[in-house]
Parts: C-alpha cells; sequence; structure tokens
C-alpha cells in the first residue's frame, strides 16, 4: 500500500487519520504520538472547533475536533475516536479525529497542489493533495491547527 | 579564546561592576576614603588582569588608563573631583557594554572608545604634565603598591612568627622558620592577578555555588509536576482505609512541601539585586535635572522570585525616575518651602502573607491635584462633572490612565505619555497592583504589592455550572452567601446592573455564568428576575482589582488549593478571561480566571465614564437624554435628580438619625450626613400605602460642592433615561420644575433652594 522508495528526498512519511469521508495525513515529524479518546474540559467562550483542554500526563494541551474544524457534522459516538497529539517548535495540541490510519510514505510524483476550487476553509488547512491509487490523501498544515 | 574562560571573566567582570557602580557612588559622598579608592583599584586592577590574560586589548587599554587615573588619586597626586567621577562611571559604562559585546560575539569590538579615553587621560594629566612618563610611572607603582603589600603581608607574618616563637622559646629551627615562608608570599605575590582573584573567590565557591537559571527552571517545573502528583495522591488516600498506605502518603505530602518550598527557594533572589542599581540612575537623573537626591534603602535583603525580579525592575526605575523628574523639587524651592535642599527617596521592601510590598517615598511636592483634574479634563479622559465628583484620591489615581502626563515641559527623563499606565499594567501581568498616596507639598507613597512567586500559587476553587475555576486567593477579600430575603434587601437593581449591599457600600455584582456564558439553572434565575428572588441564595466572592471591588457571584466555593499555573495554548488566547489552566488533583483541569479581565468586560472599570456621557443637566435638561433617580414622596409625589448628582443609594434604620444644630443628620462614612427630609420640606404628611420597610430611612446621597447631602425619600422608584422636557412653575419653592417621566408628572428638585434654608 505505501509507495517504497529509500530516496528521502522524494519522499513524505504522513500519519493518516480520517475524518468523515475525508482522509487525512500530518507529517510524521510533527505528529508526537496518537492517545484514545478522553473527554476534554470544556473552555467557555472559545470557538466551535475547540473542544477544549485534555490532561496530557501533566501537560494541558488544546484539544481540536476536526470534524467541527471542518465544519462537519457530529460523530455519533466518541468512543472509537482518536487525538492524534501534534507537536510544532513551542506548543502541542491535541486533534480529535475519526480513526487513524497507518503511516504513508507518499512520493513527490503524486503531489497536487490544493485544488484551486476547493473552498475557503479547507484551503487554508491543507497543504497539498497525494494521489493514491485508490484515494486521496490530503496534507494537513500542522501549524495551521496550534494557532 | 576558551570559551569557558571567558564566561566565568565575564560573570567575575559584571559583578566586580555592580559593585564598582555602589563604591564609586559611596567615593562621591565620602572622597577622602581611602579604604574605598584602594577597592575600587583592585577590582578594576583584576578586570585589567584578566583582560592582558585573555588577549582582550582594547578592555585592557581602557581599564589600564581607568587604573592610572586611580592610581594618581590613591597617591593623593590628583584630587578627587566630581569630574572624575562621572568619568569612571562612564568607563564602567563601556566595559559593561564591551563585556555584553564580547559575550555575544566572543571577540572584541572593532573600534575604542577613543574620547573616553582622551577624557581619563586628560584628568590624569591636569596635574602630571607628561603622560608618557605618567604611564611609566604608574605602572611602578603599581609594582610599588604590590611591593609594599608584600611587605605589609611579610611584616604580619613576621609578628605572628614572633608571637609563635615566643611561645616556643629556644626552638632550634628557630632561624629556618623566620626565612622560608616569607620567601613563599613573595612568590605568590609576584604570581599573575588572576590568581589573586581566584584565591580571594575561593571562599565563597566553598558555600556557593553557580548554577544555570534553566535547570532550576526545569527543576522548578518539576517540582509543579510533583505537587500535582502529590495532589492526586493525597485524594486517593483519603479513600483508601490503609494505614501504612496514608502514612507514606503523609511523608510523601510534607517531602513534597519541604522540596517544593527548597527549589522556591534557590529561584529566590534579593530585592537589592535591583535596588543596587537605582542609587547610579538617582546619582544620573537628579544631575541631569539639576536637584540633589538622596535615596535610602530599607530591607534590601527581601526574597523574590527571580522572574518577578526581572519583571519589575523596569516599571521601579519608571517609578523612581518619575519621582525625582515630577516629584521632588529643584533645592532653591526646596528651601523655600522649608524643606532639605537635598530631596530623599525612600525604598522600602518587606513581606506581608504570601505577597511582598515595595513602598517608593518621596519627600517631594506630591501630586498636585488641581493640575491633574486640569489635565484629565483637558484630555478629555472625564467630563467635568465626574471629575467634579471624584475624591482626591480618585484624581491621584487618574495619573495611571493611559496618555496621561502632567510634566508641563516634556523630558527626556520621564514624561512621554506612556508613563504610570504602563507601570501598572506590567505590575498586574505579574499578578501584582499598585496604589497611590500623595499630599500635596509633603510627598508621595506609591505602594506595591506583588505575589512571591508565579509557578505554583494559592487559590480558591469555585465551581460555575458544574465546571471547576480556580480564582487566586491574592485577588480575594471575602466569601458571603445571600438567602432568601436578603436578596431583596440587600440587592438593588440600578438600570440593569446589580448591587448588592456590603456594610454601607454599593457593591458591583458580575454574574460569573452571565461572562463565561455558562448558565446554571440558579443563577440563570437571578440575573434574569430580581424580584424571584426568594427561596434561592447566592454565593459572592468579593474581588479587589485596583482600588475597586466586585462581587462574582458563582454557584459554590470549594477549597482552596496551592496550584500549579500552566499556560493555555495560542488557539484559546483570544478568550482573555483566563489566567492559564491547572491540573486538580483528581487529573481534571481547571481554568484559572483572570479577575481584571472579567472586570473589564462586565465593565467594573469603565462606570464612571459611562455614567458621565449624559452630561451637565443644566444644558441638557431639555431634549438631551439624562438619566434621572426616581422616587416616592408622599402619597402621590414623584420626584427626581439627576444621577450625576447621585453619589449613592443608602438605607438607614430611622434610629440612627440625630440632630446636629437643628438639623438631622446621620453618622456617614466617618463624618455627618445632613438629612434633607422632603416629606417635611414639601409638606407631604401622607406615606404611600405600600411603603416598604417604615423603620428604615430611603435617603439619596447626593454630591454637592459642599460636601454631601441625604435627601429623604419615601421609597426609590428606578433610574431611567429619559429625555425631558422642564416645565417651571412660579412660587413653588424647591422645585426647578416638572416634566413627565415614564408617564408621571415628576418634580425635578431644586436642591440648591434646600440648602440655602
Amino acid at each position: 500500500m505505501s509507495e517504497v522508495n529509500l530516496n528521502f528526498d522524494t519522499t513524505e512519511q504522513l500519519s493518516t487519520f480520517f475524518v468523515g469521508e475525508m482522509f487525512m495525513g500530518i507529517n510524521v515529524m510533527s505528529v508526537q504520538e496518537v492517545i484514545t479518546y478522553q473527554e476534554a474540559t470544556v473552555v467557555p467562550l472559545s470557538s466551535d472547533e475547540v473542544a477544549g483542554l485534555i490532561n496530557l500526563r501533566g501537560r494541558i494541551i488544546t484539544a481540536i475536533d476536526m470534524r467541527k474544524l471542518l465544519g462537519l457534522g457530529d460523530r455519533e459516538t466518541n468512543t472509537e475516536a482518536k487525538i492524534v497529539v501534534v507537536h510544532d517548535d513551542s506548543e502541542v495540541v491535541g486533534i480529535i479525529v475519526d480513526d487513524v490510519g497507518d503511516v504513508y510514505k507518499v512520493k513527490r510524483d503524486f503531489y497536487e497542489d490544493t485544488p484551486s476550487t476547493l473552498n475557503k476553509l479547507c484551503k487554508k488547512l491543507i497543504k497539498c493533495v497525494y494521489k493514491l491509487e485508490d484515494k486521496l490523501l490530503l496534507e494537513l498544515k500542522s501549524e495551521m491547527l496550534i494557532s | 579564546m576558551d570559551q569557558e574562560l571567558l564566561q566565568e571573566f565575564i560573570i567575575e567582570a559584571v559583578e566586580n561592576l555592580d559593585s564598582l557602580d555602589q563604591e564609586l557612588l559611596e567615593l562621591e559622598n565620602n572622597p577622602q576614603s581611602q579604604e574605598l579608592v584602594n577597592s575600587i583599584f583592585r577590582r578594576i586592577h583584576t578586570i585589567k588582569g584578566t583582560c592582558g590574560f585573555l588577549e582582550l586589548t582594547k578592555l585592557e587599554a581602557l581599564t589600564h588608563t581607568g587604573e592610572t587615573l586611580l592610581d594618581s588619586l590613591r597617591s593623593g597626586r590628583i584630587p578627587m573631583t566630581e569630574a572624575i567621577i562621572t568619568a569612571l562611571l562612564e568607563m564602567l559604562d563601556t566595559v559593561r557594554d564591551m563585556l555584553e559585546f564580547i559575550e555575544a560575539n566572543a571577540c572584541e569590538r572593532e573600534e575604542q572608545n577613543e574620547s573616553l579615553l582622551a577624557d581619563l587621560k586628560r584628568l590624569n594629566e591636569e596635574v602630571e604634565e607628561t603622560p608618557v612618563e605618567k604611564e611609566q610611572e604608574s605602572a611602578e607603582t603599581i609594582e610599588e603598591e604590590v611591593m609594599s603589600e608584600e611587605d605589609e603581608l611579610a611584616a604580619l607574618f613576621k609578628e605572628a612568627q614572633e608571637e609563635y616563637l615566643k611561645g616556643a622559646e629556644g626552638d632550634t629551627n628557630e632561624k629556618v622558620v623566620e626565612n622560608e615562608p616569607v620567601k613563599e608570599v613573595k612568590k605568590v605575590e609576584k604570581n599573575d592577578s588572576v590568581k589573586e582573584t581566584k584565591e580571594s573567590g575561593n571562599k565563597l565557591a566553598e558555600s556557593s555555588l553557580r548554577v544555570d537559571v534553566e535547570l532550576v527552571d526545569r527543576l522548578m517545573n518539576l517540582v509543579g509536576e510533583l505537587v500535582l502528583t502529590r495532589n492526586q495522591i493525597l485524594q486517593f488516600a483519603s479513600t483508601s482505609t490503609d494505614s501504612a498506605f496514608s502514612n507514606t502518603t503523609q511523608q510523601l505530602n510534607l517531602i513534597t512541601s519541604e522540596l517544593q518550598e527548597g527549589v522556591m527557594r534557590t529561584r529566590m533572589q534579593p530585592i537589592g539585586n535591583v535596588w543596587n542599581k537605582f542609587p547610579r540612575i538617582v546619582r544620573d537623573v537628579s544631575k541631569a535635572c539639576n536637584k540633589e537626591v538622596q535615596v535610602i534603602m530599607e530591607g534590601e535583603d527581601t526574597e523574590l522570585d527571580k522572574t518577578i525580579i526581572a519583571a519589575i525592575k523596569d516599571p521601579l526605575t519608571h517609578i523612581i525616575r518619575n519621582s525625582i523628574d515630577h516629584g521632588i523639587e529643584a533645592p532653591d524651592v526646596r528651601e523655600a518651602r522649608g524643606k532639605d535642599r537635598q530631596g530623599t527617596i525612600l525604598l522600602s521592601a518587606h513581606h506581608e502573607g504570601g505577597s511582598v510590598i515595595i513602598e517608593i517615598n518621596d519627600d517631594g511636592g506630591g501630586i498636585n491635584t488641581a493640575r491633574v483634574r486640569d489635565k484629565a479634563i483637558e484630555k478629555g479622559l472625564y467630563s467635568e462633572d465626574v471629575i467634579e465628583g471624584m475624591s482626591d484620591r480618585e484624581i491621584q489615581n487618574l495619573i495611571f490612565h493611559a496618555g496621561f502626563s502632567t510634566a508641563e515641559k516634556l523630558s527626556n527623563i520621564s514624561g512621554r505619555g506612556v508613563g504610570m499606565d504602563v507601570v501598572r499594567s506590567n505590575l498586574e501581568s505579574i499578578g501584582g497592583n499598585i496604589e497611590l498616596q500623595s499630599t500635596e507639598g509633603i510627598g508621595t507613597t506609591l505602594k506595591i504589592k506583588i505575589p512571591l512567586t508565579l509557578a505554583i500559587i494559592p487559590a480558591l476553587i469555585v465551581t460555575q455550572a458544574d465546571q471547576r475555576f480556580a480564582i487566586p486567593q491574592v485577588d480575594l477579600v471575602e466569601l458571603f452567601r445571600l438567602e432568601g430575603n436578603e436578596l431583596v434587601t440587600r440587592m438593588e437593581d440600578i438600570h440593569g446592573s446589580v448591587f448588592i449591599r456590603l456594610r454601607g457600600d454599593l457593591l458591583p455584582v458580575v454574574y460569573l455564568g452571565h461572562e463565561l456564558n455558562l448558565y446554571s439553572k440558579v443563577s440563570e434565575d437571578v440575573s434574569e428576575d430580581v424580584a424571584d428572588f426568594e427561596n434561592k441564595n447566592i454565593t459572592v466572592v468579593v474581588i479587589k482589582i485596583e482600588n475597586k471591588q466586585y462581587g462574582l457571584v458563582i454557584d459554590e466555593v470549594h477549597e482552596t488549593q496551592e496550584i500549579v499555573v500552566k499556560p493555555l495554548g495560542r488557539r484559546l488566547k483570544d478568550i482573555n478571561l483566563f489566567g492559564g489552566a491547572t491540573i486538580m488533583g483528581d487529573g481534571q483541569i481547571a481554568l484559572i480566571l483572570d479577575t481584571m479581565a472579567i472586570a473589564r468586560q462586565a465593565n467594573i472599570l469603565e462606570d464612571k465614564k459611562s455614567i458621565s456621557d449624559d452630561g451637565n443637566l443644566d444644558d441638557e435638561i431639555e431634549g438631551e437624554k439624562t438619566s434621572l433617580v426616581v422616587a416616592d414622596v408622599g402619597e402621590k409625589r414623584r420626584i427626581a435628580v439627576e444621577l450625576d448628582q447621585v453619589n449613592r443609594l443608602e438605607e438607614f434604620p430611622i434610629e440612627s438619625v440625630e440632630y446636629g444644630s437643628g438639623s438631622k443628620v446621620i453618622k456617614y462614612r466617618g463624618g455627618l450626613l445632613k438629612l434633607i427630609d422632603l416629606s417635611e420640606e414639601l409638606r407631604l404628611d401622607s406615606k404611600p400605602e405600600d411603603a416598604e420597610n417604615p423603620d428604615e430611612l430611603k435617603v439619596i446621597v447626593l454630591n454637592e460642592s459642599s460636601g454631601l447631602y441625604g435627601l429623604v425619600v419615601d421609597r426609590v422608584v428606578d433610574i431611567v433615561d429619559e429625555s425631558v422636557t422642564l416645565q417651571s412653575w412660579e412660587n413653588c419653592s424647591g422645585v426647578r420644575g416638572s416634566a413627565v417621566v415614564q408617564g408621571k408628572v415628576t418634580d425635578f428638585i431644586d436642591l440648591n433652594h434646600f440648602l440655602q434654608m
């Protein structure tokens, strides 16, 4: 399923997950871990996509619900949901997704810029699209998730 | 260049520079002190010596020139002057600059500060003619000095030896003993000066240790985690019946507390570390302003967390500059006012509860209330009538208002319009606050209250709609609960804003549920309908911000806890009502409330301004909207006074009325309040039938230029915004006119009429 290529210059490893109908990925380098779903402490007055705060081994991180962020409907049940912990240099956030997939090695050959017809919100979040054989893999901009 | 050695040199040199600053200033006051000159000379000599060792030639040249000058002073060849002190201080600044550059770039700057070098040389030459000779000479002098020190030591040694010998008379090795140690001393003395300092530094090194701040920060974080884990275990242990487990838990509890305290102490620094920069600043600023100022410090050893020390440095510096520039008068003016020519700034610090109190007191001119008032009006910060209604203290506190500066001339030193407001917001950002007290002609005192540490704070845990929140203990004043009937008698609704009567004051009320959009059943009902209070109760947390207080209504109060403050993510930065979050004993998260931001959002801080918008009644009573307090007097009479005039609405028990010089008075806020009983004055005897609490006197307290007056009415009806058209009546004393307010004819009271009676 994943493309095998030892030349690392042209491949990227994406940690993948599912949100609604969408198949998305984030560069493995910015993924810290994946944890099972836990109820977040609601932050009053926060925007809709912020599910709240979770306690990650003594560290307080903001949890963002990808469904809300992408404007999709509510999840039927949260029991299957997972939290992908994403970090940049200064901060860690958790993104709540429906389920996680494998780590994919993607080749630059299959790369395509974000289609211009995509809606604005998606364009802001999605870095690029990889055309896999059976589906599309959307790579997210991790920095957009954090701030 | 050896990096480590260089680092060590820089740290040491900076420490030496700090001491030099102080010593030079002392020397200025005490120019005859040979001891000080020697100490200064030695410090510069140390720096110079190490510079040579590390091949920092520019720095070496500069310090060498300074050393030469100092040597001339030391030997008494040239007298101490102010110019010399100034030049030496300038040299210290330059050295500091150079060190900073070296620290950042690991090499020396290309250019040399030639003018300073020339200055230093010139000062030395003013007496000595030939500089070249001089330098050589000075080099010799150093040697001589070393020699003489050597001799001194040798002499001491000899003395000791003799004493020893006296004790051991008849020792056969007498001669050998006498000679050898002296030689050794000479050898040591001839070594590089680096060694000299190393040796004197050894004593310190034995008892103290330099640690990377980062390491201490990391330890602090870990201790924070440990405190949280301990809290969790404590909670767990309270449900356990295993006595061995609870004993161990107790032990863990104690050790953790001690460890926390210990690590916290490693971060503690005496406030003197900041203060010792101030004598220099005071000297420079007062010279620049042509003033004479001395600074006295008390409690320099009061300790504070390192981060707080760093955070208060700038605000304190600004305050001191301000005090000299605006506060302390010119020497001649002071003399004319019967004060010492030299002004005094008194800095003091002490612990009080979990906070540190810093006071900055000057014996200057104090704050000119009239000028502040004029300025505030001129700048349009407040309208005239609002300012008229302010106490002197409130007016003085206007200097903390953004964009306020009373200095008639803008000076370089302070007063560029970004002043005290920045000071205040800086202090508030670290959880502190500032109060000002000033008496015109006598001086000004600023009182700063700051927490000891930021990382772990005591906080009160409360719940609202089943969600927990933490309120920092420093913000709390008291807690109380209103039940049943009290909700009616003690709560007042003024035009949509709710107040609680608390010991004679009206406390503005903020509903946490409302501010956070987090309604629980109880608070929702309360906020919506004032009349529906029976059988309910509310819990109020009284919170102090700046000089104001407000009551925060919450669902429930829980315990106080030590909490570890954790920052919120960037995504949540926009909601500024929270100061952070913390993890509770059960692993759940609680948000920390920023009481200041909540007050701001609820408009508690702005209330004065919003009232002022309605302006003066005489010009605007026709046509424009006016805020009116409407009350009933007697059976049918309805009266109104402008809200601008109203200071407070009060209720007094009828028996508290007394008589003073023929009129009714009441003891009120430490003074007497003259009462004007409207039903008597307007010759109405009947009371309204439905008057509630006939034993209570309803009083509208009015602000007049001559003081406060109490207007006794039978019932305060409402506060309304209305545009009214006054219709005047002839020979109707005490009433300026009547108008229709909310569908009823209402008399507008002419207070002046009653005052003249």
